[in-house]
């Protein structure tokens, strides 16, 4: 599994794209005080990018008959995509973490007064379990109907739960429902340790169980 | 009794549109085995059930004495492949994919690989995108053969080539079975190929085996039958596999040159059929003169 992480690193490193998602996965931590609802908007953009990058790539290259001869277990190859979404999450959240410390440590005095930029383990532990949970559901999507199919599957999964957080925390243009209500509740929920912890274990689960029947299906394809 | 490469018996798959029906193959370890027939004819079929890539319907499949839908990553680490389209990541480069290609094979090295990629004439840093059809073959070979894997399967490698990549690309192959470690599979429509490297010949039309043999005996079995059509009587024409006929004359293909030689004597003139000659004329239904064997 680690050699086909290393492959798909490999390859998302030579996309001029990946600059920008490092940036947005900074961005997240620098707005994840006022914005916590964009921040963890712009945390998904990374993960989805590098899973629907790779996934596009092995479409293009008909990869997984090349994949599916090597000597590894089909299970690794369908892991291997898991194990992806789940460094490319840690590292966007490792980013708008060290993009947090930074605003806390050197932004200007009002950015720090009105939260910008505040650390908050919870919210970093959120947006890991939702990101998670996002490609648990993307990748059961990829293997059960196939690229062609996810690609427009996952735009409809990536958009609406955002645009839902975004509605819900007023940060989707001023015709929100909640407003500045719906962020401090939502600052309430990333404020514990105990909600975001419980909402990351289950989104592990869910990557598991997602996992286990994706490679259900892969190990019955035939090319 | 000879350890065997690969052992189908019986195999049978349904696609629909098409069936492999009863394939029965032996290549025995150190052999080239040439498997032939137009499209369709199931070479590519065969290639994925020996690769484990699809599963069939009944039968027995044995590659290096193993199944290969059952048998894990340890007999595909000793398992080579080059499919008829380059399937690596054509954003990395030849290097790039050594990297990680690498890790899953535990007799990997280095050094062979280099030493293949400067034979080849690839250059390890250029994207795997830019290198022409034939370079990118060769790739695939010299991954093959840089983990020295035991038994080469290749779909189709020469298909689309110009003639001197394909003939470079023969040469490199003719310099792997000539070391005489590896067993290689090699399926083509171009039949010339298959007259240089292979030892064996298995012939395919519409999903069935219309024979498997060694080379040379299916080269000497078979010729051409030239003659005038006054020749040409229900006698003569039932030894022929097929035959087509033109002004004055008529030109045929037989299994059985010295019966025909017994029925139509210095009337007819006998010479050496090519396997391009056999597979045409086993396969063009307007040509048969009796069922096909």
């Amino acid at each position: 599994m680690l050699a086909l992480l290393h492959k798909d690193f490999l390859m998302l490193r030579k996309e001029k794209m990946v600059w920008l998602m490092l940036c947005l996965a900074v961005l997240g931590g620098l707005v994840s005080g006022a914005q916590p609802g964009a921040a963890i908007f712009l945390l998904f953009f990374p993960v989805y990018w590098a899973t629907a990058y790779s996934n596009a790539y092995d479409y293009k290259y008909g990869a997984e008959t090349v994949l599916s001869s090597l000597p590894l277990p089909r299970a690794g190859v369908v892991g291997a995509k898991y194990l992806l979404a789940l460094a490319v999450a840690l590292i966007a959240v490792l980013l708008a973490l060290a993009g947090g410390l930074a605003l806390a440590l050197a932004g200007p005095a009002a950015a720090a007064k009105a939260g910008a930029g505040r650390l908050m383990p919870g919210f970093l532990l959120a947006a890991f379990g939702l990101c998670n949970l996002f490609s648990a559901v993307a990748l059961a999507a990829y293997y059960r109907f196939g690229y062609m199919k996810y690609r427009w599957m996952v735009v409809i999964l990536f958009v609406v739960p955002s645009v839902a957080i975004g509605t819900f925390t007023g940060s989707s243009g001023g015709a929100a429902v909640g407003g500045a209500d719906s962020v401090a509740a939502l600052s309430g929920f990333f404020s514990g340790l105990a909600a975001p912890a419980i909402l990351v274990a289950a989104s592990l689960a869910a990557m598991a169980l997602s996992c286990l029947y994706s490679s259900a299906v892969f190990a019955r394809k035939e090319f | 009794m000879p350890e065997l490469a690969i052992e189908i018996r019986g195999a049978c798959k349904h696609y629909p549109g098409f069936s492999l029906e009863d394939l029965s193959l032996k290549l025995e370890k150190g052999y080239v085995l040439g498997l032939i027939g137009p499209n369709g004819a199931g070479k590519t079929t065969t290639i994925r059930l020996l690769m484990g890539l699809a599963r069939a319907d009944s039968g027995e499949i044995r590659v290096l004495g193993e199944d290969p839908r059952k048998a894990g990553p340890a007999l595909r680490a000793r398992l080579g492949f080059v499919y008829d389209e380059s399937k690596w990541y054509g954003t990395l480069n030849a290097s790039e994919t050594a990297a990680w290609v690498s890790r899953l094979y535990p007799t990997w090295s280095d050094e062979a690989f280099s030493s293949r990629l400067e034979g080849f004439g690839i250059d390890p840093g250029k994207k795997i995108d830019e290198l022409s059809k034939g370079q990118r073959m060769k790739l695939s070979l010299a991954v093959a053969l840089s983990h020295e894997a035991e038994l080469i399967v290749m779909d189709e490698p020469t298909g689309g080539l110009d003639p001197v990549s394909r003939s470079e690309l023969l040469d490199s192959l003719f310099a792997v079975v000539a070391e005489g470690r590896t067993s290689l599979l090699f399926s083509t429509h171009v039949t010339q190929d298959l007259e240089r490297i292979a030892d064996y010949i298995a012939f395919l039309k519409g999903g069935r085996l219309v024979f498997s043999e060694a080379r040379d005996e299916v080269l000497a079995r078979h010729a051409l039958v030239r003659g005038p059509l006054a020749a040409l009587g229900p006698g003569l024409e039932s030894e022929l596999v097929g035959r087509r006929v033109y002004d004055g004359g008529f030109e045929g293909l037989t299994d059985r040159p010295e019966a025909v030689r017994s029925r139509a004597g210095d009337r007819i003139r006998l010479e050496r059929a090519n396997l391009e000659d056999i597979m045409v004329y086993n396969v063009r239904e307007d040509y048969h003169a009796r069922p096909a064997s």
